[in-house]
This record gives C-alpha cells, structure tokens and sequence, in this order.
C-alpha cells in the first residue's frame, strides 16, 4: 500500500516535472534529469514493482498536453464541468450511503476541515484568475480524490465497487478539466506543490473527509459551472492557445 | 544457416526488402582452405535454391571470401547457398541461409475512430481502424495509441483495426491518435488525429416512446422519443423518416427541422386511414461523429376522412333487346387508398331519366352493375362510395339514347402502339365540343371484348400512355370516347398487340381438291385467342418424296392457295405456316397424293377404244352378213343326205324310207361288211380338184403349229372352226354336221383297252373330244406304231390331220414335211397303201378311194382285229347314228 502510494506520488510529480520540462524545452519527449533520478531510485529499491509502472510513467513523460489543446478548450470546459456537476451530485449521494448505518445521510452535516478548495465565490473574479483558481482547486481535488480512494481501498472497497469507480472516474475527469483549464490560461500557471492530504485517524473521521471533500467538489463545480459560463469565447482565445494553434498548424 | 562446417554467408538470417539489392558473402574458415587449396574463390558459385546466380554478380574479397549481389525479388526462391565445384565436377555445398523477404510498412492511413455508446453511457473502449497499406508480406504489428493530457494508452494488433480500453473514456477534452506499423524492415507512423473522443461517438438509436394519432386529424401523427444519452454528456440532433407500411419508400423529414435537441415531432400531410412505419436516428448536434442506426420502426394508422375523389366510372353499352331496352353495364373503379381515405363500405347508384326525370337510387357493394335501360331515353348514371365519415364526390356519366349513336365521332383516327414497354395511344380528333376523353381498352377473344380497364385524359391531350397491365400476346381493342358535358359520344377503336407473339397454333387444312398436277387446299381461320399477332402472311410449305421442299406465300386474307407444277401420283407432305411479326407457327401436315389421271383423261381413252371395237365389230358383221353364204358353206356345209343316197335305192333290201331313220345306221352292219361303195357323185371330179388344189396351196398352213385341234363350235370366227377351216377346207364337202366335223384317228386299242398290232390300223374316229388323255399319258404315243414325236399334245390331231392331209407333219409340226417321210409312214403303217389314194382324198374321205384301193382302205376285220373291235364299240356309242350316216359311205 504505502509502495502504490508513494508511486502514485512520484507518477504525480513526474507529470509535473514532465509539463514543466516541457515548457521549458518545447515539445521534445525526453525525460528530464530529475525524474530519472526518481526512477532509478524507485528501480533500485523496488525494482519488481515498479517496471510495469516505469512504462506508464515513461509514457506519462513523453506526454505533451499542449498538442491537445484547442479553440474548443472553453466549451470542453464547460461541459465537462456540467458532466462533473451532474455526477458530483451523485457521487455524493453514492458515498454517504456506502458509509453505513450512523452516517449522517445529508452532506450538509459534513463540515470537516478540508484545505484547498477556495474561499468565496470565484466567479467573481477575474478572468485568468478565476482559471488559475479552479486549475489549482481541481488539483488539490484530485489529491482530496486520491486520499479518498485510498481510504476506502484500506477500508475494504473493492477496486469494482459502484463508489470507487465513480470516484475513479471523476478523478480523471477532474484532471482533465484541469488540462482543459490549464489550455484555456494565457499564461501557464506556475507549477505550485499540491501539500500532501493530512492524515486523518479514525473511520469515522475519514468518512467525514470524504464526504466534506466530495461535498465541497459539488459546491466548487457549481461555481465553475457558472464561472465558465460566463466565459466569451473571444475572452477565451488567449494567446496561449493561439501558441499552440500556430505550432500544430506547422506540423506536416 | 545450414550447418556446414567450412564456412559460413554472412549475414547469417537475412531480412530483405523486395527489389532492393542485396549482398552476402560467403567466408572459408581456415580449417578447409587446405581442402579446397586456392580453387575456391575461383570455384565458389552461389545459388538460390535450383538457380545458379550468374557470375558476374559475384565480387572476390580475398581468397576465403566471395560476395554475391543480386537484386532480390520474390522470384528468387530459398535457400541461398554457397557452393564450391571440388574437382570440376563434385559439388560441395559450404553454406546456406533463408532468406526473409518482404516490404517494410507503408505509413498507415485515414485512421478512424469510434466510441461506442453502451447502454445508457458510453463505452469505455475506442474503436479504431486504418488503411495498412500494401501487404509487407512478413509479419507486422501495428500499435494504436493514444493520449490524453496525463494518460496515454496502446493496443498492437497485426490487422488493421483495434480497441482501446480505458477505465473511463475521457470526454469533453482532446485526445490523440495515431498508428505505429512495425516490422523487420521498418516502422511507419500514421497522421496524428486529435479530437474530443465525444465527437467520435455513434450514439445508440433513440428510442421511439409513443407514435400517436389524434382522431380529429387524420392526416396527422405525433411521434415521441427519448434521448440516447443525457443532455449533459451530448445533444443530439435527429433525423426522422416514415412510410405508408405497404411501401419501402421512406420520406425524410427535413433535418433543419429535426437539429435541435428535440424529443416530439409531428408528422403532417399524411394520408387518412394510412399506416404509417416512422423511424428516429440521431448524432452528436454539432455535426461530428456518427450517425446512429435508424431506430425500431414503430407503426401508427391514421384516423380515416370522408373519401376525397370522385369515382372514376365508364359504362358498356349492350344491344337493345326486342322490348327495347339496352343492357347497360355501368362500371367504375375502386377509390385508391390514398383516395378512399377509409374502408369504402357501399356505393350508392342512381339512375335518372333526362326524358321523364324518373329517378331511382341503391346501393350496391361492388363495383359493377347491370342496367335495362330504354334505348329511346338518355340516363344520367351517378356514383358515390361511402366510408364511416362520409361520401366522395358524385360520379356521373350520361347515356345517350341510341338513335344517337348515328352521330359521327369527334375522333377521327386513332393509332395505338406499344414502346418502351408502354401501350401508347395517339388521336386525332375535333375536341371543339369535348369535355374530356375516355380512353378504353378490352381484350378481343371468341366471345367477344371483355373490358379490362379506362382512363381519362382531358381535352387538350392527343395521347397518352395506357396506364394498364398490357400482356403479350392479347389482342386488345383500344378505344378513344370523348365525353362532352357528361354525355359519351361514339367512340373509335383500334386493335393492337402490346407484343406480337407467334400464333399458339398453325393453321389445319381442312379442304384440298386434287388433280393430276395441282391441289388447292383451304386451311381453317386460327382463333383470335391463339393468334398471338396480327397474321402477315400464310407459307405454304409442300415436298414430295426425294424432292427438295417448295412454299408459297400469301396474304394474311387468303385462306386458300392452289399449288401448281405437281408432279402427277405423287404423294406430298404440306403443311402452311401462319406468320405474325414475331414469328410463324406450322400448322399439323397434310399428306396426299396427287392423281394418276386427269379427269377425262380415262374417258378420253375409253370411249376412242370402245368406238373403234364397235367398229370393228359392226365392220365384221357387215362383212360376215355380207359373206354369209360363204360362211354358210364353211360353217354349215352341205351334208349330203343318206336318205337321199342312192345307195339306198340301190340294196335290194333297203328299208322304206318312211321306216329308216336317218340317225339310224343306213345298213346293218354285217350287210355292208362284204360291200365297197363308192359314191362318185359326191366326189366329183370338179371337187376332188378343187379341194386337191386347195389341200395343196394349204400345205404350208399344216405344218403350222397354230391350229390346235378343239371342239368345233358354230361360230365362223372360232378359233378352233378356224382351225378346222383352214386343214379342212377341201374336206367341207365331205364334212358332216358341227358335231361330227373333226375327224380323228383313233386307235383300235384306245386307253389299252387292246393291245395294238405291230401293223397299226387307222380309223375314222367320231368322237368330238380332243384326245387329251393321249396328252396324259405320252408313253402310250409310242405304242402308236412307235412314232417319235416330241409333242404329245398333238398327236391325236397331227395323226389325224396327217391322216386326212397325208402329207401331215406327222405330229411334230416344225419339222418340214416332206414325202419321203410320208412314204415311209405308209409303208409303216399300211402296207400296199397307195400314196395316190392320199394324195387327194382325206381320211375322210378313205371313204372315197379310187375303186381299186378299196379293199385296202377296208382293212378286213380277219386281219385287223383292234379294228374290228373298234367298229363293235363304235355301235354303242350316242353318236353312232352320226357315225352310220357316214359308215355308209
């Protein structure tokens, strides 16, 4: 456990080491120093388990997000946010009755200290500031996600239950509008270590985790919903995304 | 490689490219240098299997390596081996590789993916698929990948399609697609795709939840359906088509109707009472993606309407009977569906006199009916169908009263034809006073022309195509009637085929009249049913045994033909061929003979001949009537009569006249036993040269072998009188009656009733018969004094007649007689028999000898015993009495 965990990290900040090498050095596939240091450490001491996952991580490196995105990045946004909200909803109401008997059946009673979800209405602010605010949200999101998953799994979950599926599924989809997000900025936003989730001791406290951070991810969407909405699409066309155009247009 | 230990071909597992140069080198290890000495760069030779690679191609390295170059292509079969002639004639193979061969991949192309939508989300796999290119003929993986901003994933396949699995199928954000194609001889990478995986959806096909019809609407459907995925995932825009159910062609509703993300749609202008199929299909609304499959149809009728056309009607117009009433047969077509707008559930008939305004009115359910009609009135035929909600439009037709019918059409000609598969019908016609034309059609048979359909067609057309089912091989009457202000005037028709066929049948002759050298024959008319065609012509084909077959055509108006020039009782086979434009059929074939004669011919021949006979006969009765007293004197000569025989008066004891019978015999015969008589005066000297003078002029006639001997009949012209005439005309006078005027020999010893003497005895005979038995039994002729003859038959009669000629042929009738023989025979036969006494004097008349022979002529019954018996026989014979008229003599 602790071996997947401690993975699923280093597979996180080689993404993140990878985009910003990327950034750095245009498109080249190449794995920057660092995260190879990373892998021979994780070959050296698990060189069994990691192989399978060197591959994944390889790829993971080779990966250059900017190619995807496009003009269409804003509306993606919007309806990915519409679909995550759509689930969120449901996520929630999954996740309180897989909790049992003595859980409080509504979200409302979930109130735990949760840290990195905004504070206030985001939409109100500006522009870029409110992308760079639900990019780094939806980053602190999928670590909440990642600490949830992880929970259940130690508390029995199979990987095949209906919650844990659903929470895998809009884990992905959460880095996605982060990408999405990420495609829509003029600038790119500046590669911030997402803290670690705290430990949390206790089921029942973790149940309570769970359930404030899923109700908070609803909360939060249906600001996004709203924030993206209000969004033009000539207020979408940053110069980012023209970079990017300009470069794909040049691929033969 | 081959495992050979004295050298090796490098590269040892080579993989070439099709028709790229490709080069090999066979190295000798140091171990077979010694064995091969120097003769191995200079002996080497390299083949590919059987073939041995020309030596041009090889390049010398140094002394233990050789290299070889050729351009390989699939002709050049495994392996390729390195060879070494050891002692100009021992082969020693050094070396072998196969060789894989085949083309790198070519880049793949138009890669296209698709998401699938399971159930009620979409799937989690994508579906790829590529153009792989030309065949690499070696085995090549393909690899599909793709990307998204934190995940990649593959799949490797050989064929050209693939799936991509995923936990989730990452939607409303950018992925990239692309193929490797890899093999020995290299990779080839396809075009990247990037696309939102939701634009590669092909959504299930919505479901249909209600297809409904609303009863005051009856051209009206409302169609409701559910989206394939929520609206949160994709909007969909639709696409819907319907048909009426009984056909396959759909109508698409407009899609800018259908774009937007709708779930109802109402179909309008539909047909009442009709049911109708509808189908939904739908796509991602902003164009990109698949479309769907049509869905399920679902079904719905629409309420039934009041029907919305008039009928279409026509009448046929029979003879009035002798009440003066017409059979009017009013007929009209069922309303088309589309028209009848419901289920037709009676037509209502009314009938209105224009005359008397009399009106009467019915229902009926089908769509025909019979009328009597006066002839003298026009009617007004109106026709309505009923459905549940309500009556069609009236129909009406007028019918002229008959006397009408003398008026002239408005049409002038008509000309029906058939093209491109179509019955068209052209007319002329004055359509000042037309309302419209009625252009109908019957099939003309035996019985009559049955109608089989009409149209109409308004005024200012001149034609039209028949909108029917024209079948070949019917004769149909087309009929073009106009129609002014309801009222039908006279109509004019044509017959025409819509194809011509051959006729079913050929036509049968059903009459011929022979003669000697020509036939006419007459064939039966075919039936109209089984002519198939208009007849062109008739082909008469005729042939006789042995002889080359001839026809004769003629019109389609003849049905009767006389064939000329036949040869005369011959037999001819014919049979006529009936000739439409598609073809002729043969009619079954007709034998006959023709005749020997022509008529008259026999009668021309027969009544010439019968002429002439009874000519010829009359020619001869006039001659016998005219010679009749010479015919007299042969035929009936005079006898003398015995009675009148002075001989009589000379006995002494003769009988009175009045007591002798002339039959009876003139003396008893032991009173003239004792007596030769002779009897001068009968024997005159001036008979006696006559007939000596006609004895010899006819001595050539006797021996002729014409004269058979026979009964001797009355008639002049009978052969056998002729016979007797000819050898006895210088004996008539001595002749007695037709029955006793053959004189015939006979043998004493007649049938061996005796034995003969050595010396034969002749005797007048008086019998009539000819001695045929003597033909019987010719073994006995030569018991006659042992006279060879060579012809049986006639030896009673050659004695005979040699017995009267003497100068006979002696019963062989060609051999010349000459009297030497004569001679011989007297002295044969009597001895001191005088020749004279024969010379002019039959045997007949032996009777008559000269006065001093008569004893010899007498043979003496001492000395002649066969005679003497003969002479006793004689007595009982019927005939005697004619015997004893001449015994007296």
């Amino acid at each position: 456990m602790l071996l997947a965990r401690t993975f699923s990290l280093y597979v996180k900040e080689a993404q993140l080491l990878c985009h910003a090498q990327k950034k750095k050095t245009t498109k080249s596939p190449t794995v920057s120093s660092p995260l190879t240091h990373s892998i021979f450490l994780l070959l050296l001491f698990f060189p069994s388990t990691a192989f399978m996952c060197l591959l994944t991580i390889l790829d993971f490196a080779r990966i250059n997000a900017s190619d995807l995105c496009r003009s269409s990045a804003g509306t993606q946004s919007k309806n990915l946010a519409n679909l995550l909200k759509s689930e969120a909803e449901t996520l929630v109401r999954t996740y309180i009755e897989a909790q049992g008997e003595g859980f409080p059946q509504s979200s409302s009673e979930c109130k735990e200290e949760v840290s990195g979800f905004p504070v206030g209405d985001i939409t109100a602010r500006e522009s870029p500031e409110m992308l760079q605010s639900i990019y780094f949200t939806l980053k602190s999101i999928d670590r909440h996600f990642k600490t949830i998953l992880q929970q259940l799994s130690d508390l029995g979950f199979p990987a095949t239950d209906p919650l844990q599926m659903k929470l895998k599924v809009a884990q992905e989809r959460v880095l996605h509008l982060a990408a999405n997000i990420k495609c829509m900025l003029t600038v790119p936003p500046p590669e911030v270590k997402i803290p670690p989730s705290v430990t949390i001791r206790g089921i029942y406290k973790q149940k309570k985790y769970g359930c404030t951070v899923l109700r908070k991810y609803s909360e939060f969407l249906t600001q996004v919903v709203r924030g993206l909405s209000h969004q033009t699409g000539t207020k979408l066309k940053k110069r980012y995304i023209h970079s990017h155009h300009a470069r794909l247009q040049r691929l033969p | 490689g081959l495992g050979h230990s004295c050298g090796i071909i490098t590269p040892n597992s080579p993989t070439v490219e099709l028709n790229t140069e490709f080069t090999a080198t066979c190295i000798l290890f140091d171990h077979c240098k010694l064995q091969f000495k120097t003769s191995f760069a200079k002996d080497i030779y390299w083949k590919f299997k059987q073939y041995r690679v020309p030596r041009e191609q090889y390049k010398r390295i140094n002394d233990s390596a050789v290299s070889v170059t050729v351009n390989y292509t699939s002709e050049l079969e495994n392996p390729l081996t390195c060879n070494v002639l050891l002692y100009s004639q021992l082969e020693q193979n050094i070396y072998g590789v196969f060789i894989k061969s085949g083309f790198s991949p070519e880049k793949p192309s138009n890669l296209t993916c698709i998401l699938y939508q399971d159930k009620m989300e979409l799937s989690d796999s994508i579906s790829c698929s590529w153009t792989s290119g030309r065949l690499t003929l070696m085995p090549t993986n393909y690899t599909l990948k793709a990307q998204t901003s934190f995940q990649a994933f593959q799949n490797q396949t050989n064929s050209n399609s693939c799936e991509l699995k995923m936990v989730t199928v990452p939607i409303f954000t950018n992925m990239k697609f692309w193929v490797e194609a890899k093999n020995e001889l290299g990779t080839a990478v396809s075009d990247v795709v990037v696309s939102d995986p939701l634009h590669l959806v092909k959504p299930s096909p919505p479901v249909i939840k209600k297809f409904i019809a609303e009863n005051d609407f009856p051209n009206y459907l409302m169609i409701q359906w559910e989206h394939p995925l929520p609206s949160y995932i994709m909007l969909f825009k639709y696409n819907i088509r319907y048909r009426p159910e009984d056909t396959d062609v759909w109508t698409e509703i407009p899609e800018n109707d259908t774009s937007s993300y709708i779930q109802t749609f109402s179909l309008q202008d539909l047909f009442p009472d009709t049911k109708y199929g509808v189908s939904v299909r739908c796509m991602n609304s902003e164009g990109k993606g698949y479309w769907s499959d049509w869905s399920k149809e679902a079904f719905q009728i629409t309420p039934e309407a009041k029907p919305s056309k008039k009928l279409d009607i026509w009448r046929v117009i029979g003879p009035a009977d002798t009440s003066g009433k017409r059979i009017i047969e009013a007929v009209w077509k069922a309303l088309p569906h589309f028209s009848a707008n419901g289920v037709i559930k009676v037509y209502n008939v009314q009938v209105e006199s224009l005359k008397t305004k009399d009106f009467f009115s019915y229902n009926v359910t089908n769509t025909t009916e019979r009328l009597h009609l006066s002839e003298k009135e026009p009617y007004r035929i109106t026709i309505v169908a009923y459905n549940s909600k309500g009556k069609s439009p009236d129909a009406r037709i007028v019918i002229p009263e008959s006397n009408n019918n003398t008026e002239s059409s408005p049409v002038e000609s008509i000309v029906p034809y058939s093209l491109d598969g179509q019955m068209h019908v052209k007319w002329k016609a004055n359509t000042a006073r037309v309302t419209y034309f009625v252009v109908d059609w019957c099939v003309v048979s035996e019985k009559g022309c049955s109608l089989v359909s009409w149209q109409y067609e308004n005024k200012s057309s001149l034609q039209t195509i028949l909108k029917g089912d024209f079948k070949p091989g019917i004769r149909y009457r087309i009929s073009v009637c106009p129609v002014y202000k309801e009222i039908s005037k006279p109509c004019f028709s044509e017959e025409q085929y819509f194809q011509e066929n051959c006729p079913k049948v050929g036509p049968s002759i059903i009459k011929s009249k022979r003669e000697k050298n020509s036939v006419e024959l007459e064939w039966e008319l075919i039936s109209v049913d089984k002519l198939n065609g208009f007849i062109k012509n008739y082909t008469v084909f005729y042939k006789a045994a042995e002889e080359n077959e001839k026809s004769i055509t003629v019109g389609p108006h003849d049905r009767k033909v006389t064939l000329n020039s036949l040869s005369s009782n011959t037999m001819y086979i014919i049979h006529v061929m009936a000739s439409t434009y598609a073809g002729g059929t043969n009619g079954s074939q007709f034998t006959f003979t023709t005749l020997k004669y022509a008529p008259g011919e026999i009668e021309a021949i027969v009544v010439p001949v019968c002429l002439c006979f009874i000519f010829i006969v009359v020619i001869g009765m006039l001659f016998c009537f005219n010679k009749r007293e010479m015919i007299k004197k042969h035929v009936w000569p005079q006898v003398p009569d015995p009675w009148n025989s002075t001989i009589a008066n000379w006995l002494p004891n003769s009988p009175s006249e009045s007591n002798v019978s002339p039959k009876e015999p003139v003396c008893p015969e032991g009173s003239i036993t004792n007596f030769s008589v002779i009897e001068i005066g009968l024997c005159d000297s001036k008979s006696f040269t006559d007939e000596y003078n006609k004895d010899s002029l006819k001595k050539g006639k006797y021996t002729s072998d014409e004269h058979s001997s026979g009964i001797g009949g009355s008639s002049c012209m009978s052969s056998p009188r002729q016979s007797v005439s000819d050898s006895d005309e210088g004996d008539s006078a001595q002749t007695t009656s037709s029955t006793v005027q053959y004189s015939t020999v006979v043998p004493s010893n007649y049938r061996g009733q005796g034995h003969l003497p050595s010396s034969t005895v002749f005797s007048r005979s008086e019998s009539t018969q000819p001695l045929l038995d003597s033909e019987e039994r010719p073994e006995e002729q030569h018991s006659y004094g042992n006279i060879n003859t060579e012809n049986g038959e006639h030896l009673p009669q050659s004695i005979d007649q040699d017995t009267r000629k003497q100068k006979g042929s002696y019963f062989k009738r060609p051999k010349p007689i000459n009297e030497d023989s004569l001679l011989k025979l007297h002295q044969i036969e009597i001895a001191g028999q005088s020749s004279d006494s024969f010379k002019f004097c039959s045997t007949e008349d032996g009777g008559l000898p000269s006065s001093n022979d008569s004893d010899i002529l007498h043979v003496d019954s001492s000395t002649s015993p066969g005679m003497h018996m003969d002479l006793e026989s004689s007595e009982k014979m019927s005939y005697m009495p004619q015997l004893s008229g001449y015994r007296p003599q």
